[in-house]
């Protein structure tokens, strides 16, 4: 009797020990993932600044998304993450296209496409983020199949792509002004079907709603400094953003809203 | 037999099944660092800012150049592969405060004042751009590394690069 209560003690030390090893283990395995990810995108950062802001926003939104749409603690965990990787294929895309006023030639246009591509190879590159690829580099997956990228339209890359193109909208770029918010909201809803997953655009109005959030012209987070005024029309690298307010202004300084970041060409 | 089983056979299981799933994640914690040591290394490659394989050259000759040396082999080869990346990205992806040390040491220590592991990475990194130039030939590119470098272990470096590469002519 004795010496069962002496084995089952020993046998609940050595599982107690064993689980606490697993614990230890499974947190070095999350936090080189968690570094793995904040690599990247500080490289990003460094390399191009509004670049680095606007993953970060990508994500926030793609979470607000992903939230609505009742998906569990560790599927958005996996989406935030994808969403703030979507861009890190402009790590091979030069700045000076990246922040090129105005519109891309068409061999310049590629150039920037093939940041798609060399998202997923990046991804593919390291295992504990080849599950994220996917989702991160098929965000300009269409909704109706077509669209550029590798991989397919997954269920994340849907919210990421929806997420991406309003911020792209309701933020000022180099080759365009930030849109209002209703024009950028209006745009998504006629795309929705097409180029964008309904369910996704519903579920970003349905939060923008809920929170009471309002973005774009006159609402920007960051304070953009231009030599020369972007114009109030043109298309991003998703393609959306043609429905502008008119024709640009005269070269002037064009101080939108709150911290300063210089982009020069 | 319910007591073999739940004294013995449970327990058993489940110690085994959670060692197991610990050496699946420490392993996979390993080999998540290494490869973002590789795709860290590919940025500057990326961006342009380098020639194309200049990270993997440069990672491979301070690693021998480390080991000829008696210096740490791995960290030269990890700290080579970093070199031209930012220190920033170095904070945030868990690279081990040493090797971003040496990696600072290597990139902006004064000309002939780089020690150690520092200078082997140093004197590779010099090396590994200059064989990734257009045009460059291997007999310039060990003749303009090595003229750049001569005093200190800047220079020890150089001369074991040297070695290396005639050790490599003379067994090809």
């Amino acid at each position: 009797m004795a010496e069962s209560w002496v084995v089952a003690l020993a046998w609940v030390v050595a599982v107690a020990v064993a689980a606490a090893s697993a614990c230890v283990a499974h947190r070095r395995y999350a936090a080189a993932r968690h570094a793995a990810v904040a690599g990247l995108v500080r490289a990003l950062a460094v390399k191009d600044p509004y670049t680095g802001e606007h993953t970060a926003r990508v994500a926030v939104y793609s979470g607000w998304i992903g939230e609505e749409l009742g998906w569990s603690r560790r599927r958005l965990a996996r989406l935030r993450q994808a969403a703030l990787l979507h861009d890190v294929g402009k790590l091979a895309v030069p700045n000076v296209l990246l922040n090129k006023p105005g519109g891309l030639t068409e061999a310049e246009f590629r150039e920037v496409q093939r940041h798609a591509h060399v998202c997923d190879d990046i991804l593919g590159a390291v295992d504990v983020l080849r599950p994220l690829a996917a989702a991160a580099a098929g965000h300009h997956r269409r909704f109706d199949g077509e669209g550029y990228g590798a991989g397919e339209c997954s269920r994340l890359s849907a919210v990421v792509a929806v997420a991406d193109a309003y911020d792209a909208m309701t933020s000022t770029r180099a080759y365009r002004r930030a849109l209002p918010q209703a024009v950028a909201l209006a745009e998504l809803r006629r795309r929705a079907g097409t180029q964008f997953d309904p369910a996704c655009v519903a579920a970003l109005l349905a939060a923008l709603a809920r929170r009471g959030e309002h973005h774009g012209l006159g609402h920007e987070q960051t304070e953009v400094v231009f030599d020369t005024a972007p114009p109030a029309t043109g298309l991003g690298s998703a393609g959306v953003g043609s429905a502008g307010l008119g024709s640009a202004g005269a070269a002037e300084r064009a101080v939108i809203a709150s911290s300063a970041h210089r982009v020069r060409w | 037999m319910t007591a073999l089983v739940v004294l013995w056979i449970v327990p058993a299981a489940a110690s085994a099944a959670l060692a197991a799933a610990a050496l699946r994640w420490a392993w996979g914690a390993r080999q998540a660092r290494q490869q973002t040591v590789a795709v860290l290394g590919l940025v500057p490659e990326l961006a342009g800012e380098v020639p194309p394989g200049t990270g993997a050259r440069a990672a491979a000759a301070a690693a021998a150049m480390a080991y000829r040396l008696g210096h740490d082999a791995s960290a030269a080869a990890t700290a080579a592969r970093l070199a031209s990346t930012h220190p920033d990205v170095l904070t945030v992806s868990g690279i081990p405060p040493d090797i971003a040390a040496v990696v600072h040491a290597a990139s902006n220590a004064e000309r002939g004042q780089a020690g150690g592991v520092a200078a082997v990475v140093r004197v590779a990194v010099a090396y590994a751009r200059r064989l990734g130039e257009a045009g460059a030939q291997p007999s310039g590119a060990l003749f303009t590394t090595v003229v750049e470098y001569p005093r200190g272990d800047e220079r020890r470096a150089a001369a074991a690069l040297v070695q290396l590469v005639q050790d490599g002519s003379s067994s090809a």
